[in-house]
């Protein structure tokens, strides 16, 4: 039976990854990937979620190339029925770093570097306590982590998942999702009419959809409708 | 269905003066469109009147809702938050361009003239903070006319010409400014209307004044400013009602010549502004 979990995650750290990067300014939009949550709540070859993924493709701190793989290690949450939707900010602040990496000899020769490494610039992060929500939708109870960690600086953040009551499916119609989707994981099975771009590596997402096809409604929810039928989908 | 579309974009190095004109302009979303369907962008290209898109010309900075800019006097400086809107009148090009709205971060970046442009977001839906970005069926956008509302404010946003025989008019009489928005719209949507729909538009007020839009070969003369229509006599509801969804669909389709090139920007607006 299908469950929606509706997950609050609030920074207790400043998170950082680069959404773009213009010019030495790296900044971080306000929007969290479905595949980065997907990692961050440790369903990725977990055991405990039964998503273990060949040994080739295993999931490890150190890894022999830096290739995502994404298709191979979000298979099998698919076949276990577990869906993360993207993140939206609730509340939210940003902050601004400079950072440089610098040699502080006093006497250095120059020398061009031999690698396409940034060594100075400035970080827009999202400051601590900003929160954001999402959903995650499974077929069967999930006991999920408390603290995670995200971004590029492992920053710390407290997850809390409430699980939405009585749902209801509802057959095909046109509704307005204001959340964001990863529009290849909602286009194959809804029509999607209308939305907005959020342009971000490695698949832009998509927000205010008014798309047809079925969704959920929730008790006590009014207005709320989520879109069925979605799973990681990829374009190749 | 019609769609219009604002880009956000961000440039990585200054934008040239020189390069700020419409051509340019018409030349990135051809090149955008390019990139995913070459087909499409010859055919769009080679539309000789009438196109299937308008767009606007590049605007610096946040929305300020009651002007537009059409000139820049100096280039523009890396990293300025600059905004364009892209219209598309056919029913299908949204979808058919779908590819490059979801994958614009894996394409190389993008260049007007000499400037690398980074897209940050394209906003396809009603916001507030962005009057622009609407979209709309034409089935809607004639179910949601009023029927009897008289009353039509346009604001010519960046000048607006027309082409009268051989030559250019920049004076919007009823007949220009309506059979502009009439061809267009019995072209592009299933709905036709008749050609008399215009008869019994009158102009009841205008604050106007001609502006000059210049392109690296010429100098158009066009006009901006409010101008009020009134539907006048004893009219039925239908007719009212097929006159004020073209005031609406003006927001889409622009109005008179070159609005693939930033010219004819218009709107209603519900009262003069």
């Amino acid at each position: 039976m299908t469950m929606i979990y509706h997950c609050t995650l609030e920074l207790h750290d400043s998170l950082y990854f680069a959404t773009r990067e213009i010019g030495r300014l790296y900044e971080t939009e306000p929007v969290l990937h479905n595949y980065a949550l997907s990692y961050v709540l440790g369903l990725i070859d977990n055991p405990q979620y039964n998503t273990v993924v060949p040994e080739e493709h295993a999931y490890r701190y150190f890894c022999s190339e830096q290739v995502p793989k994404y298709e191979e290690h979000l298979t099998p949450l698919n076949q276990q029925g577990i869906y993360v939707t993207p993140a939206r900010a609730v509340s939210h602040t940003a902050i601004l770093n400079t950072w440089k990496y610098a040699d502080n000899r006093y006497h250095v020769e120059m020398e061009p570097t031999s690698k396409n490494i940034p060594s100075f610039g400035r970080t827009k992060e999202i400051a601590p306590e900003s929160q954001f929500e999402f959903f995650l939708i499974t077929e069967k109870a999930l006991v999920l982590q408390r603290w995670v960690r995200i971004g590029k600086w492992a920053s710390k953040a407290r997850l809390e998942a409430v699980e939405l009551p009585k749902l209801t499916l509802h057959s095909a119609g046109e509704f307005a999702y204001p959340h964001p989707l990863n529009p290849l994981d909602v286009m194959f099975t809804n029509q999607v009419l209308s939305y907005d771009t959020v342009n971000m590596p490695p698949v832009s997402l998509i927000r205010n959809v008014r798309m047809i096809g079925e969704f959920y409604t929730v008790e006590g929810m009014q207005g709320l409708k989520i879109p069925a039928k979605m799973q990681y989908r990829f374009s190749n | 269905m019609p769609y219009s579309l604002v880009l956000n974009l961000l440039p990585r190095s200054p934008i040239p003066q020189a390069h700020l004109s419409g051509r340019h302009l018409h030349a990135l979303f051809l090149d955008l469109v390019q990139a995913i369907d070459p087909a499409l962008a010859n055919a769009l290209h080679q539309q000789q009147s009438e196109k299937a898109f308008t767009l606007s010309p590049l605007q610096v900075g946040n929305p300020k809702g009651n002007t537009l800019q059409w000139q820049h006097d100096r280039s523009i400086s890396a990293g300025t938050p600059c905004w364009w809107r892209i219209s598309l009148l056919d029913e299908t090009l949204f979808g058919r361009l779908t590819h490059l709205w979801l994958n614009l971060n894996t394409q190389k970046s993008w260049h007007l003239g000499a400037a690398d442009l980074d897209v940050i977001n394209i906003l396809g839906t009603p916001q507030a903070t962005q009057p622009w970005a609407n979209f709309s069926t034409y089935a809607q956008l004639y179910e949601q006319a009023s029927d009897c509302d008289r009353l039509i404010h346009l604001k010519f946003y960046t000048p607006t010409t027309f082409r009268v025989t051989n030559y250019d008019c920049a004076l919007p009489t009823k007949e220009l400014v309506f059979q502009s928005l009439l061809k267009r719209w019995n072209q592009y949507s299933q709905i036709s209307f008749q050609k008399t729909l215009i008869e019994p538009i009158y102009p009841s007020f205008f604050d106007i004044r001609t502006e000059i839009a210049i392109d690296n070969r010429s100098k158009f003369i066009g006009c901006v400013g409010n101008i009020t229509f009134q539907i006048l006599g004893d009219i039925d509801p239908s007719t009212i009602q097929q006159i004020n969804t073209l005031a609406d669909f003006a927001v889409f389709a622009g109005i008179g010549r070159k609005t693939p090139m930033g010219m004819g920007m218009v709107r209603r607006h519900p009262r003069k502004s």
